[in-house]
């Protein structure tokens, strides 16, 4: 459908990626980091070695964002990627418009990550990119692990990795999404400087969440989800009463679409679903009754014709001759309104479940552990990720509040229910400090 | 390596001297200080402050400016009853932002905002002279920032640009679109000029000329790499 074709050289955003620099600033655009933590410490020259290869199996990351007429546009980056120290906090801004390219690998300690624009990617294909870029270290230390699931760093990029499958999976005679009309309730508290990010990991035993959801009926995504709005719905009752804490609770959560429509792009393809609190009575909730609300809730919103509705939607309004003609400044400006309304203002909190990785089993012997840290939303002060591997399940909760209520009570929660959590971040102040 | 927090029940890494979730001190047995060489370390690297030590800066830059304004506008109010010289206080911190503070603050490349310092330095001539004559609309032979000022900064930007094309020839595609900004913007003089007055004056003339000899030069000598540019900027 693209007049332009998708060339290494040049292409256009895929069409959830355009709400992005739009709605961005230069203080603020959608970045994400995916991380693994190795059993041994990184060794930065072979990691450096590593990546000019695997990059060249992922020529649509190595670029970067360009501003034209109408459109942005990504562009192949000429400068070779160079693996960094950690420095800064994570998902620090990228630099638009002095053509920084929108990923970057880095390295600290025990940590091998990878922080990427949500303009590129999502999620799910940047772990490939991760991993593959894992495999090629290992390889080059000289152990022996299978490639797996994983994309070989020796295969030559294929021309499907590059499609925007929304425009593909786009039925222009398809019914639309209607866009969600209210405000969700959202976490107040004492905002730290612009650029200071907060995160704080908590680390549980996969098997026993497995064993509490299943106890309760619910899948482990839906007993989260409960027991995230069960947190927020206890705060919210102790809120000081103003128009915030009449407003009702809403967790959103991302969705690989490539579950529903088989892709094999590399790029951005997920979209999301807002579970909403449907609160019938004036009378307070137990943590059963909120948990059985939102499962049905999610249940009945998480399925196909739900998600073809929402690119449906989304494409018809880039296939908008009207839309399509406005200049950028305009479109900018439209984006940011549509933005606030439909994405940040619908959730009290953003949830992304990267599920089990799928990854060579060898990978357990080399790698601790998995981490995805959302960047903060540019209205919401709280997302929350969770990533499972090796038997272990990591919880991240980013914030740019200084207050640590959720995590505090969701892993008061798990403790409570025999579960040992243990946990750290950035924000409980060096030893040596 | 790990203890746990008394409050939360929950083991903190030992990096960290405080639970992250309430911020309680943990206290650790003497043994449990040392880190042991292969253990993994959780840990993350100590952010330098100047990340936030900008964002401070910025803020109390921002405020002064508001505030010298807001100030400016009362005294004048005050002093005369009627607001006349607090605008060019107004107008020359938006001129500074707009030019010298926007690419100080984002670090933006010099060469692609010759286009708007030009336009800038035009506006800001024009500016001065309807302060001289009180007037926005005066006489051709008034009119010294359309028929002067404007053609000579816009040629002295296509000849900065050319000249930096010239000098980072490897590179020269990347300054084609403010190259190609600053030719179609010599048309903006003439069509002024033919609308107030219904002549051009011949510096308006050189100055047009330049322009569409420097965009016929860029279509000729680039070709293919000009044209995909032209491509990319304005797909719809």
């Amino acid at each position: 459908m693209n007049k332009i074709k998708n060339t290494a050289e040049w292409f256009k955003l895929d069409n959830a990626s355009k709400i992005y620099p739009a709605s961005g600033n230069t203080r603020w655009n959608a970045v994400y980091r995916v991380c693994a933590v190795m059993k041994e410490r990184v060794d930065r020259e072979v990691l450096q070695q590593a990546l000019d290869v695997v990059i060249e199996r992922f020529p649509s990351y190595n670029v970067i964002l360009r501003r034209g007429f109408f459109w942005y546009f990504l562009q192949g980056a000429t400068i070779r990627p160079v693996v960094t120290r950690e420095s800064d906090y994570p998902c620090r801004q990228f630099d638009f418009m002095n053509r920084e390219p929108l990923f970057r690998v880095m390295y600290s300690g025990n940590r091998i990550m990878a922080e990427f624009s949500h303009c590129i990617s999502d999620g799910n294909a940047s772990t490939n990119f991760l991993n593959t870029l894992i495999l090629k270290y290992l390889h080059l230390l000289g152990k022996k692990v299978d490639r797996g699931p994983l994309l070989h760093y020796n295969d030559a990029p294929k021309e499907e990795e590059f499609e925007d499958s929304y425009s593909r999976y786009y039925n222009p005679k398809g019914s639309k999404t209607l866009p969600e009309n209210y405000s969700a309730y959202h976490l107040q508290g004492t905002k730290e400087l612009k650029g200071v990010v907060n995160v704080t990991h908590g680390e549980v035993e996969t098997a026993k969440l497995l064993e509490l959801s299943h106890a309760a009926g619910v899948t482990l995504n839906e007993y989260i989800i409960g027991a995230l709005a069960y947190c927020l719905y206890n705060k919210r009752k102790y809120d000081a009463v103003n128009k915030n804490s009449k407003r009702p609770i809403s967790v959103q959560y991302s969705v690989d679409l490539r579950n529903y429509f088989p892709s094999q792009t590399v790029r951005m393809f997920s979209g999301f679903v807002n579970v909403l609190l449907k609160e019938t009575s004036p009378k307070d909730m137990t943590f059963e009754e909120i948990l059985q609300k939102m499962a049905e809730e999610s249940r009945i919103r998480c399925n196909k014709d739900n998600f073809q509705n929402f690119i449906n939607s989304n494409f018809s309004l880039e296939k908008n001759w009207i839309i399509r003609a406005v200049p950028l400044s305009v479109k900018n400006l439209i984006m940011k309104i549509a933005y606030y309304n439909q994405a940040d203002r619908v959730s009290s909190l953003i949830v992304t479940n990267m599920g089990r990785m799928n990854v060579p089993k060898e990978f357990s012997e080399y790698i601790e552990r998995y981490e995805l840290i959302i960047g903060p939303q540019k209205y919401d002060n709280s997302t929350m990720t969770i990533c499972s591997f090796n038997g272990k399940t990591v919880f991240t909760f980013v914030k740019t509040i200084k207050n640590s209520y959720l995590e505090r009570e969701f892993f008061k929660f798990l403790t409570e229910r025999g579960l040992e959590v243990f946990v750290n971040g950035n924000n409980g102040g060096r030893k040596n400090d | 390596m790990i203890d746990k927090c008394p409050r939360c029940n929950v083991k903190v890494d030992k990096n960290l001297s405080n639970c992250p979730l309430c911020g309680s001190y943990i206290e650790r047995n003497e043994e449990d200080q040392e880190t042991p060489l292969d253990a993994i370390d959780y840990g993350y690297p100590k952010v330098r402050k100047g990340i936030v030590v900008r964002e401070i800066a910025f803020r109390v830059f921002l405020y002064a400016c508001l505030i010298s304004i807001g100030i400016c506008f009362l005294v004048n109010f005050l002093a005369a009853n009627r607001i006349f010289w607090a605008y060019h206080i107004l107008f020359g911190w938006a001129v500074f932002w707009c030019t010298l503070g926007r690419s100080l603050f984002f670090h933006l490349d010099f060469r692609k905002q010759i286009f708007w310092y030009s336009v800038f330095a035009s506006i800001i001539c024009y500016y001065i002279q309807t302060m001289m004559y009180g007037k926005f609309i005066v006489t051709e032979s008034q009119n010294w920032a359309l028929i002067w000022a404007m053609p000579s900064f816009f040629l002295g930007g296509i000849a900065i640009l050319f000249i930096y094309m010239l000098v980072e020839f490897k590179d020269w595609v990347r300054l084609t679109m403010p190259l190609t900004a600053m030719c179609l913007v010599t048309a903006v003089p003439a069509i002024i000029a033919s609308v107030m007055y219904k002549q051009v004056h011949f510096m308006i003339y050189i100055c047009l000329g330049v322009g569409v000899i420097t965009l016929l030069l860029m279509m000729i000598l680039g070709r293919e790499k000009y044209f995909l540019e032209l491509k990319k900027k304005f797909f719809l």
